[in-house]
């Protein structure tokens, strides 16, 4: 009598922890899902800022970019930079 | 004893009757409505609760994400279920949903199942949830699992990308591939004990949801956004109803940009009119005016004896050319003019001529081979086919000689920039696309096939002479306003007059177009602009020109900086060093 309640007991414990594990599992899935979610939104946004600082800055210095650009291909080469006077710049590293 | 005989037989006859009734009910349950007892038994013991499938997301060519999905909460409400509306209307105003006076009204209004609050935070739906169980509400206020769609950038790509409902997709790119990305959705099974509390389990059949597939699509956001702005200044300066630009890749045929303006905010698209719900750019068929010469240009350059077009001069001095009883008319006078010329003056006139003497079947032909009369099929809602004239009807002079300078026949933006990139590719057509690829995970499911080409519409020389004229009208005609002083522009303008709804073409409603493509040599872009009803300006060269310029401005600077990347390398790049490379 005392092993059955024993027993019974330990069962009644075993599928309890069960469900409490279970329980624990499905907040866990459901916080790492969550969290996954705000780092893809977190990271949309910061490639929208970026693009967005990228576009601005590009957008306000217009042709009088710093960068020594190589001329697109088949284009006069010929581009006026205030740092470096004008350019030939069909291959930059000529 | 004969008496006590008889009672004992009814007596035992009722008691057979009735254990055979009870073995009968007992049959009836146990064999031929098992299934019913054992659905019943199951609705006791156990609840399944469905899961939803995760829509699929959608990127640009570069990964960046155009639309994701954020989970969050809907409540519903069976008002006639709530026991005590006080108390309802005052836990729903404690999770900050409303205040209990308008919680109140909401739950005394309605007699039937609604929907109390959509897209709640769901950190907030779970909390609320956990509350309403334990303050037996449950059964009143279902709190279910879903997701919202976040567009991270907006009206920039609202007309692209659409927007999504309640469950489907109900515009663009969400309307069009929702089988696609639409997930399917699972379910999973709880415990229920004698209180009605469920309880996951572990050895419970679970069916878990599929998420829905990734789609990339050809755009490039940052090219999406310079035609935005440019788009949105050019809409505002010029006074006009409405615009669209497109940016065609010339190579593949990608469509790099495709916007309106005005647009709309995906995620409020309750608050517009519907007609915005459409990319105006792929659907809107309109009557292109002058844009539309260079068919005339290209059939004279594809006839087998070209020099007959080509070696003559054409007198259009009068300033006008009658036709029966309609006159045709130049918006300035030309004197006589060489071949070039009408396409670089843009002269009415000078296209009629050339009507008279090019084969009809030719001209239809030769828009026929460059995507007029019939939609691209880029996998886009509401693509228009456009509406050109079969030969038979064309042979008819005035309806040709009207189709010769762009009016009487019906194209989209789309056509347009597809018959320029044919030009821009040494007269090879490539059909646009804006699909790129279907993947789940890291699996690709479809990707576009690229082709090099689809056909050759135009051999290498005639093309090169059309890039010619078309460099001129920049340089010295209509189009002067979309010259760069850092690379060779190539474009044609185009002022059509709308039709009067009673018949007719309106003198002062007309649409303005301008497209082009650059560099001249080794095209990369063609870039089509359209104004609707501009008032400030009377032509497309004043109107549609300085948006063409600003995108190709701030295309070269993205381009040249990409170029940069390839040749110093980002990290040079960021730390300076490229200095020394170059003065080396």
């Amino acid at each position: 009598m005392v092993l059955l309640t024993v027993i019974a007991l330990a069962y009644l414990y075993q599928h309890s922890y069960s469900i409490k594990m279970t329980r624990e599992l499905m907040r866990l899935e459901t916080e790492k899902k969550l969290a996954l979610e705000r780092v893809e939104s977190i990271n949309a946004q910061l490639k929208k800022l970026q693009s967005f600082c990228r576009l601005e800055s590009l957008y306000l210095s217009g042709v009088r970019s710093s960068i020594p650009m190589p001329a697109i291909a088949g284009e006069n080469p010929a581009v006026k930079y205030p740092r470096f006077g004008t350019l030939t710049l069909a291959n930059p590293q000529e | 004893m004969k008496q006590h005989g008889r009672r004992g037989m009814i007596l035992l006859a009722g008691f057979f009757a009735a254990w055979l009734g009870l073995f009968g009910k007992l049959a009836e349950i146990q064999i031929v409505k098992w299934r019913y007892y054992q659905n019943e038994a199951k609705k006791l013991h156990f609840r399944r609760i469905e899961l939803l499938g995760e829509r699929g997301r959608i990127y640009d060519r570069k990964g960046r994400v155009l639309a994701h999905n954020r989970s969050c909460c809907s409540i519903q409400i069976l008002p006639q279920y709530v026991r005590d509306k006080d108390t309802l209307a005052a836990i729903l105003a404690d999770f900050g949903l409303g205040t209990v006076r308008e919680n109140k009204e909401l739950l005394d209004r309605h007699r039937r199942l609604f929907w109390f609050r959509r897209f709640v935070d769901y950190d907030t739906g779970d909390s609320l949830r956990r509350v309403l169980t334990r303050r037996r509400f449950s059964n009143a206020v279902l709190v279910q699992d879903a997701y919202e769609r976040e567009y991270p950038y907006g009206e920039v790509c609202a007309d692209v990308v659409g927007f999504v409902g309640t469950e489907r997709g109900l515009a663009g790119i969400e309307w069009e591939y929702d089988s696609i990305l639409r997930g399917s959705p699972g379910w999973i099974m709880l415990q229920k004990d004698a209180l009605g509390w469920s309880y996951p389990y572990p050895t419970l059949p679970v069916k878990p949801s599929v998420p829905g597939a990734d789609i990339y699509l050809s755009l490039d956001v940052d090219i999406q956004e310079i035609c935005y702005q440019a788009l949105k200044r050019g809409v505002e300066q010029t006074g006009a109803k409405r615009g669209s630009v497109l940016v065609l890749d010339v190579h593949t045929g990608a469509i790099l940009g495709a916007v309106d303006y005005p647009a709309y905010a995906p995620g409020r698209f309750a608050d517009y009119p519907p007609e915005r719900f459409k990319l105006n750019a792929v659907s809107d068929q309109f009557e292109p005016g002058s844009s539309f010469k260079m068919v005339m240009c290209a059939a004279a350059l594809g006839d087998s004896n070209p020099e007959r077009f080509t070696s003559r001069v054409y007198d259009v001095s009068s300033g006008y050319i009658s036709i029966g009883s309609k006159k045709i008319k130049d918006v300035h006078p030309n004197g006589v003019i060489s071949f070039d010329s009408i396409f670089i003056n843009s002269s009415n006139v000078g296209c009629v001529l050339l009507s008279f003497e090019v084969n009809p079947e030719v001209y239809y032909l030769m828009a026929r081979r460059l995507g007029f009369g019939e939609k691209i099929g880029i996998g886009f809602p509401d693509e228009g086919a456009g509406r050109l004239d079969k030969p038979d009807k064309l042979r008819n002079r005035l309806r040709f000689a009207t189709v010769s300078f762009g009016q009487g026949v019906m194209v989209t933006l789309l056509q347009m920039a597809a018959a320029y990139l044919c030009i821009a590719n040494d007269g090879v057509y490539v059909k646009p696309y804006l699909l790129e690829s279907v993947r789940c995970d890291r699996t690709v499911l479809w990707e576009f096939r690229h082709k090099s080409a689809v056909r050759q519409v135009l051999d290498k020389a005639s093309a090169q002479r059309l890039k010619d004229i078309l460099e001129r009208v920049v340089l010295n005609g209509t189009g002067k306003l979309a010259k760069s002083g850092r690379v060779s522009v190539c474009g044609k303008t185009g002022t059509a007059q709308k039709v009067n709804p009673g018949g007719g073409y309106s003198n002062t409603q007309s649409l303005m177009s301008f497209i082009g493509f650059f560099p001249k040599v080794e095209s990369k872009y063609v870039i089509a602009v359209i104004l609707d009803e501009p008032t400030r300006f009377r032509f497309a060269g004043s109107a549609t020109c300085p948006i063409f310029r600003e995108i190709t401005e701030r295309l070269l600077n993205l381009g040249q900086v990409a170029d940069a990347v390839k040749v110093f390398g980002r990290d040079e790049l960021a730390a300076g060093t490229f200095n020394k490379s170059v003065r080396r």
